[in-house]
């Protein structure tokens, strides 16, 4: 029994070894063939350049978020390989180049990547903050606003004699006039990724970093009482309405039956004959 | 009170063998209000059956078949239209509540963030309340002092109605109008009630509302339809309304269906199933054809159900194998609260049916409750601190209240919205928005405040509440099991509690399951949600009726289950039935037909032989004569009414089925017919118009079968004869109902309950 267990095994083995010989064999085959024209080669190099550098861009501007404002020419090299890659259609090469660069494995590099960068513009909602490849004037408020509120505070910072308190009142009218100018654009969902992760920063700054968020509601003696009273009321009225309401009750019906219980050896309720 | 109890309740196969049954009328003549073992005399059945008599007869022999088509067709383009009907009622009631909710949170929301000195939250808060208040004091009022049968959620009364009882009001226009500004201003005033319980209540008005052609609230015949107005079709299609009003509410079509299925409709056949189907498709297509129009993408149908639970992201809803045990633990806990809520409710409601019984007293209860539920979510929001960064995408209405700037209260954002999006949160928000003892206080008050919100004086459901309930507790489980299993989603487990708290509160097993699947939309959760449900189901049944169960027993509603009581057939027709039986003769006096009818509120009588009959003395054993047939007591006020007597001959030409069609489905009552005195001495000839072949069973026959007999055929009225084919007793739906089986921990039994006067 060992022995047929055994040869199996071997058998098995030995299969198994073959098969994965030649599928090696079948890979390094195709390897060997050139499927690329030059012009082909080198657009799928350059593509690969631009996604690089937008991938590099966004990454290094990712905190604090300026990827609209550092990456939009990046992002626009990319579209536009991307483009000249979707032109390419009737090459008068023998070899469709669009369509071996997009299309003709599952994998799908070049399509996948092309994807990854337009995904990441689209998150960041960058259309909302450019016109062209500059800040519209929403945006370029929000920005102005923010560079004041960074210049006074660095101010302070730099100038040991001021202390953080004075931080707090000397700047606080820049605070003020960025948050009431974003709040007041803010509805019409207007501003991309770098804009809401600014006031974002400066808010949770001016709060945790600064320490100059005052609380907003240290005591609420007036609320509290009233809704004491809300919470006792119902208790009052239950207790009210057990102590004056009458115990009432349900009356029962009389209900018509049969008086004696049904036996077998009285099998008939007629009065004629009994058949049993 | 324990010792009649004792007494009464038999256990069951000793039943009567050593005592007589009469002890009822004798020992004791009142029980406490709110008791759970009375059937209230207020409740009768509805006839279901289809008289044969010869009047019908005539009428199939005229119409030939292509009336029959007609009426076929005629049956489909009305379940196409109370889908489309049900779906309209549901939009509206959708739109509203979004439209005012948004505007009231928005109102306070600005108030809150205005509000920046201390000691000024109370003028949003006063805002909150006012808010609050307007709204269910209309509703209230409305509810108790207009149509009390919108109170709730309307389930258990349909669920009544399609186990053939005539719930009075249920389906009129009227209660539709008051249950549809109940469900609104309910859930605009911030209490903790859901909208799905009313849609189906809603469905069924529309279904009996439009199959009629006619509507008694306007006062107005449109005379079409004549056809459809009897019991059994107005049944069939009212279960095909409260089949469409799931499937509106939940977007689940199937789920429609199988809750038709499950709670109620007695005969049950493929062409109806199909038809039913259909209304509810139409309904499901209809509600998320205008909402995603209405959202912005119309032709797109994203928007398939009132209540949407939004879509789980890829794989969320994935589970794997050690995940179940969890589920089952977590039914367990769903079990034992919602055990609880039946519990705490059972008592709340009782205090209310003895204490509260003025009218005022209700609305003043309910717009105390509404007070108390905005109170404690401003008292939590102050308290729990739970400050969360605005990303890009925050919730609706974030309020800063105490946190810093750039963050908001995720406690108040669960507050500041209506429960269903609550709801959504749970299920989708990313893990870290929603803290733990945030999770925990809001479970905790959220299921205190729906227990004591149900069975108000509001029309409201329970589903959404206990959804949101179960879905914090579920949500909290899942973030413990977060710490073992990190890769987990939150988001399930919050599924997974809000299907365990809601059924273990309902206690609905088929519908539900299929209900909450078409609601995430994804099948692969099937199991995890059966076997969480299963098991609620299973522990809360183990202490309590469900929820449902409990109001329908507090109201003495004679519901038939859905099997016999086990062990019983020892149990015979002679002891079942009520036994002297008022009968009339085949050719009865007018005057004899009017005094029984003023002096009983029986609905059937027996048709007996004029030439055996002997005078029938209460207690006396003597049987009444041959039966011929059976003849309703709607049937003969309608004979009365127009006179239709021997002596009149002229009158016998205008009877057809269209004159006793003409009445319903509200009869004039006996008092009201005027009969003139020369006219007593005329005879009516009954055999014309009486049901000649009524179901009947001999007294030797067991319970069992007679409750098999009568559940399966939908009947009203069983004639139990002897052995010569005589009548010695009827039995009715009370007589069946009064042997009520009871669980409880893990034991079994049957009571007997007793009847009770009209309240």
């Amino acid at each position: 029994m060992a022995k047929i267990v055994h040869f199996l095994y071997t058998y098995l083995f030995y299969l198994n070894a073959r098969q994965s010989l030649a599928s090696n064999v079948s890979i390094s085959s195709t390897m060997s063939i050139d499927v690329l024209p030059d012009g082909c080669q080198n657009l799928l190099q350059s593509f690969a350049n631009e996604t690089a550098r937008f991938t590099l861009c966004v990454v290094t501007n990712a905190r604090p978020i300026t990827v609209c404002e550092k990456c939009v020419n990046e992002f626009n090299q990319v579209f536009k390989r991307y483009e000249e890659i979707q032109k390419l259609h009737n090459n008068d090469s023998e070899v469709d180049c669009r369509a071996v660069l997009t299309n003709i494995d599952r994998l799908q590099v070049v399509y996948a990547s092309y994807n990854y960068v337009l995904d990441m513009w689209e998150k960041a909602s960058c259309k909302l903050c450019l016109n062209g490849t500059v800040f519209n004037d929403k945006t370029r408020g929000v920005m102005i606003r923010g560079d004041n509120l960074d210049k006074c505070i660095s101010k302070h910072i730099n100038n040991t004699k001021l202390s953080n308190t004075s931080l707090c009142a000397d700047c606080k009218q820049y605070y003020v006039n960025l948050t009431n100018y974003y709040n007041k654009h803010k509805n019409d969902n207007t501003f991309c990724m770098d804009v809401v992760d600014l006031i974002n920063n400066t808010q949770s700054d001016w709060s945790l970093k600064w320490k100059c968020h005052e609380s907003n509601y240290e005591s609420e003696w007036v609320l509290l009482v009233i809704s004491f009273i809300v919470l006792l009321l119902p208790i009052l009225f239950y207790f009210i309405n057990w102590l004056i309401s009458q115990k009432r009750s349900n009356v029962l019906l009389s209900q018509n039956r049969w008086h004696q219980r049904f036996t077998s050896n009285a099998a008939s309720t007629s009065g004629y004959v009994v058949i049993s | 009170m324990s010792r009649n109890q004792k007494r009464f309740t038999t256990k069951y196969g000793t039943m009567s063998h050593t005592k007589k049954f009469d002890s009822f009328s004798e020992k004791e003549d009142s029980v406490p209000i709110g008791s759970l073992n009375i059937l209230s005399a207020k409740y009768e059945s509805l006839d279901y059956e289809v008289v044969e008599n010869y009047v019908y007869r005539d009428e199939e022999r005229k119409k030939g078949y292509p009336f029959v088509v007609k009426k076929n067709v005629v049956r489909w383009i009305i379940f196409f239209w109370i889908g489309v009907i049900t779906a309209a009622v549901g939009i509206i009631i959708d739109l509203s509540i979004e439209t005012i909710a948004d505007l009231k949170f928005n109102h306070v929301k600005k108030y809150i963030d205005k509000c920046n000195q201390s000691d000024c939250l109370w003028k949003p808060y006063l805002l909150l309340l006012a808010y609050n208040i307007v709204p269910v004091l209309i509703g209230s009022t409305l509810v108790a002092y207009v149509e009390p049968v919108a109170l709730g959620s309307g389930i258990p009364q349909v669920k009544c109605y399609l186990n053939g009882i005539k719930i009075p009001r249920l389906v009129r226009i009227k209660t539709l109008f008051i249950k549809v500004i109940g469900v609104i201003t309910t859930v605009v005033g911030g209490m903790c009630g859901g909208k799905e319980g009313p849609m189906i209540h809603a469905g069924a008005v529309v279904a009996a509302g439009i199959s009629q052609g006619k509507s008694t609230t306007f006062n107005k015949d449109f005379g079409v339809l004549n056809y459809f107005r009897e019991d059994h079709e107005k049944r069939d299609f009212v279960s095909g309304g409260a089949a469409a009003g799931v499937a509106a509410a939940f977007g689940s079509p199937v789920g429609g269906v199988l809750f038709s299925l499950e709670e109620g409709a007695s005969f049950w056949n493929q062409g109806l199933t199909w038809r039913i189907f259909f209304a509810s498709m139409i309904s499901t297509f209809t509600l998320n054809l205008v909402l995603s129009a209405y959202h912005g993408h119309p032709g797109e149908l994203t928007y398939w159900g009132l209540l949407n639970f939004g879509k789980f992201s890829n794989f969320a809803l994935s589970y794997e194998m050690f995940e179940l045990p969890i589920f089952v633990f977590m039914g367990i806990i769903g079990g034992l609260t919602g055990a609880l809520f039946c519990h705490l409710n059972y008592k709340i409601t009782v205090f209310r049916m003895r204490h509260l019984v003025n009218r005022w007293k209700k609305v003043l209860e309910a717009v105390l409750v509404c007070c108390c539920t905005a109170t404690v979510g401003v008292l939590l929001m102050l308290w729990q601190n739970d400050c969360k960064p605005l990303g890009l995408d925050p919730t609706k209405n974030p309020v800063q209240l105490n946190c810093n700037d750039g963050e908001y209260n995720s406690m108040a954002s669960l507050w500041l919205q209506v429960p269903e999006a609550s709801v959504r949160s749970f299920f989708h928000d990313p893990t870290e928005s929603l803290d733990a003892t945030t999770l925990v206080y809001f479970a905790i008050s959220f299921y205190l405040l729906t227990t004591w919100t149900y069975g108000l004086s509001v029309s409201a459901g329970l589903f959404i509440p206990c959804l949101a309930t179960g879905a914090a507790w579920g949500r909290l489980i899942g973030l413990g099991v977060q710490c073992v299993f990190p890769n987990i989603d939150v988001g399930k487990y919050a599924l997974v509690g809000a299907a365990s708290q809601l059924g273990g509160a309902v206690r609905m097993t088929i519908s539900l399951t299929v209900i909450l699947i078409e609601a995430t939309g994804d099948i692969t959760f099937g199991l995890p949600l059966m076997i969480c449900l299963l098991t609620a189901k299973w522990i809360g049944d183990y202490f309590t009726e469900s929820i449902y169960d409990v109001h329908i027993q507090l109201s003495g509603i004679p519901l038939m289950a859905w099997d016999p009581p086990p062990l019983s057939s020892n149990i015979y027709a002679s002891e079942v039935m009520s036994h002297p039986v008022t009968v009339f003769k085949s050719k009865e006096s007018v005057g004899q037909i009017v005094d029984t009818l003023k002096k009983y509120t029986y609905n059937g009588f027996p048709v007996v032989d004029d030439v055996f009959s002997t005078e029938t003395e209460g207690g006396n054993n003597k049987s009444n004569g041959r039966l011929r047939g059976l003849i309703l007591r709607s049937q003969l006020i309608v004979l009365l009414q127009n006179k239709v007597f021997n002596e009149i001959p002229s009158a016998w030409d205008n009877v057809s089925l269209t004159t006793f069609r003409k009445d319903y489905p509200r009869y004039s009552n006996i008092d009201n017919i005027e009969v003139l005195d020369n006219e007593r001495q005329y005879t009516v000839d009954l055999l014309r118009f009486m049901n000649p072949s009524p179901y009947v069973v001999q007294h030797m026959a067991s319970l069992p079968r007679i409750f098999r007999l009568f559940r399966a055929m939908g009947l009203r009225h069983i004639v139990v004869v002897n052995d010569s084919n005589e009548v010695t007793g009827v039995v009715t739906r009370k007589d069946l109902t009064r042997y009520r089986v009871w669980r409880h921990r893990g034991a079994i039994g049957v009571e007997e309950l007793k009847v009770s006067a009209k309240l």
